[in-house]
């Protein structure tokens, strides 16, 4: 046991005494919110103006855009369409490990198809692929997550490309690359502006294709149009809006899940974010939120981001909603899209498999007489420690 | 002649061992089937399919509650997912050297050993080699449905090769084995005419 409980239970106790004043404030400023939401609906040009003077002057600055749909409006639930193709794509990655006797990395990206209206099995696909020596020289984990990020958007183009009619992508997480505003050295901004370049070209293979293409955030608690709304007071200043956050701690989902009834989505809002200015004209980026619950009074609200080359096509958007809600009906316990979970257990990489690739390395490199250095004493007394006993399993 | 394989070795032991298999790879093997594992060229070993369990996960757990599942998400499950069939299969003898023995063999068969079905040739081979001497194996099996898999396995020996005088000796050793236990002779005896009308007569 690591963990000393003496000294937790005196920071329960105080976490405890201020709840209720934290939830009272809580509260108000939810209220607040919706009067906002419900007042400055239709603002759309006046709340516009703000984003872009905010914008202006600070390039960290995120937040929703209104567009042309009022920002407490929201839509039924389509038609399914009778014919699509159903593309998800997830990928996985074994990080290097300067403590492991090997250092190599490893993005493994698994696909799977599936055509509406037809009863045969959905198609799986997977590309692993290892990246070793000189390459990894530059390799920190957030560019590997990025090269992973490139592999799935590529996949999908690839897949889109060889199908026929209509063609829906969609991936877990937003279709916007994150957290690449900060880069550490020049090679590795070198290495982030190729794999960021694949990755629009990847982006612009589906826009040629018509493909409708998407970025499925599940349970997001982001507040991009709480922001909005912290900027409509006539009296808040739009400079500081980063700044002075006094909506902080409300999620996007608080306000609208009371608006968007089941199977319903919101308004779509654009996106401005640090790297926006990397994402422009069709493939600016949009998000709306999605209602994926069918139930009344127990909402389940997603997030779903597109290129605006889908935003601003009714009709595709129409689909996308459509496709979305049937997926997560699926499996109604857990309204996740399906093909969403089938991709991410098609790429997962397990511990096992991990394991299996140290030893085939291993196993290479003894034949051919190379030597490598052992795992460092840090792993090996990690891997010591966390052993568990060893269970007799009968026939 | 078309070896068809049904699946690799999970876990095994001396009498008994346990095949993983994809759904998609159930079409062929039944309860009473006898598969070989082929460990090395001269050596094989021999057994009775006695029990296939297919394992849930937690995705299918949750589609069990689902109405009216798509036939694709069904097809999916089937044919994509790793969701494994376990067969565990009875040890009844092995081959070395091209001699059959109804003994239990030297060394079990390793870990993601490949196995297959026989078929009706070798079924034939493989009983028609010595006298019945792997009935001993079924009979003392625990936790097997000793009746029931007897039963199978002959009823599938008699569809290989009709051969009445088989059956009758195969009875007959049967009924001399269990002569000390009445209970069971007449829970194998029952199973075998349900199934082999043939030995009634």
């Amino acid at each position: 046991m690591s963990l000393d409980f003496q000294q937790v239970r005196q920071q329960i106790q105080q976490l405890a005494e201020g709840a209720p004043a934290r939830e009272e404030r809580r509260r108000n400023l939810l209220e607040e919110a919706d009067r906002l939401l419900t007042r400055h609906a239709m603002d759309l040009d006046y709340l516009r103006e703000k984003v872009e003077r905010a914008a202006a002057q600070d390039q960290y600055f995120r937040s929703a855009v209104p567009v042309s749909e009022a920002l407490n409006d929201s839509f039924p639930l389509p038609d399914m369409p009778a014919e699509a193709t159903l593309i998800a794509a997830d990928g996985s990655q074994i990080n290097p490990d300067r403590h492991l006797g090997i250092e190599y990395c490893l993005v493994n990206v698994g696909a799977i198809q599936m055509s509406l209206g037809q009863n045969n099995a959905p198609a799986t696909t997977i590309q692993s692929t290892l990246y070793y020596g000189e390459e990894l020289f530059s390799m920190q984990e957030k560019i590997v997550a990025l090269i992973r990020d490139t592999r799935e958007r590529e996949i999908l183009a690839d897949l889109a490309e060889g199908a026929t009619g209509m063609v829906v992508t969609f991936t877990d997480g937003p279709v916007e690359l994150w957290g690449r505003e900060v880069a550490l050295d020049e090679e590795e901004v070198q290495d982030e502006r190729n794999f960021f370049e694949r990755y629009q070209d990847a982006l612009s293979r589906l826009y040629t294709h018509k493909t409708i293409t998407a970025g499925y955030v599940d349970r997001p608690r982001s507040d991009l149009v709480i922001r909005l709304l912290e900027l409509a007071p006539d009296t808040k200043n739009a400079a500081d809006a980063r700044k002075n956050r006094w909506l902080r701690g409300i999620l996007d989902t608080e306000i609208l899940e009371k608006i968007i009834r089941p199977g319903e989505r919101s308004a779509i809002f654009g996106l401005l974010s640090p790297t926006s200015k990397k994402y422009r004209s069709v493939f600016s980026l949009h998000f709306f939120y999605l209602n994926v619950s069918l139930i009344e009074g127990k909402p389940m609200l997603a997030r779903v981001e597109v290129p605006a080359w889908v935003a601003q096509d009714p009709a595709m958007v129409d689909v996308l909603h459509a496709i979305l809600v049937q997926q997560c009906q699926i499996v109604p316990t857990k309204q996740y899209p399906y093909l969403l979970t089938r991709a991410d257990e098609t790429a997962v990489v397990s511990m096992d498999e991990k394991e299996q690739v140290d030893r085939m390395i291993a196993q290479e490199m003894y034949k051919r007489g190379v030597g490598f250095a052992e795992k460092s004493q840090k792993q090996q007394s990690k891997e010591i420690a966390r052993q568990k006993p060893h269970r007799k399993k009968g026939i | 002649m078309t070896h068809i394989r049904i699946g690799r070795l999970l876990r095994s032991s001396t009498p008994k061992f346990v095949v993983g298999c994809q759904v998609k790879q159930l079409d062929s093997p039944g309860f009473g089937s006898l598969v070989r594992v082929p460990v090395d060229d001269n050596y094989q070993i021999y057994g009775l399919i006695y029990d296939i369990r297919i394992e849930d996960d937690g995705l299918v757990r949750q589609l069990v509650t689902t109405e009216g599942i798509d036939e694709a998400i069904i097809a999916d499950n089937r044919m994509n997912r790793n969701v494994p069939v376990e067969m565990s299969v009875l040890v009844v003898g092995y081959q070395e050297q091209q001699i059959i023995r109804h003994l239990l063999p030297p060394r079990p068969a390793l870990s993601l050993d490949m196995i297959y079905l026989c078929d009706p040739d070798e079924l034939v081979q493989f009983t028609s080699a010595g006298r019945f001497g792997y009935f001993r194996h079924i009979l003392r099996s625990e936790d097997t449905p000793i009746g029931e898999l007897l039963s199978a396995h002959i009823s599938q020996v008699y569809q290989a090769n009709p051969d009445k005088d088989w059956l009758v000796t195969a009875s007959r050793e049967l009924i001399s084995l269990l002569r000390d236990d009445h209970d069971t002779l007449m829970s194998v005896l029952g199973a075998l005419s349900d199934a082999v009308p043939e030995v009634k007569g």
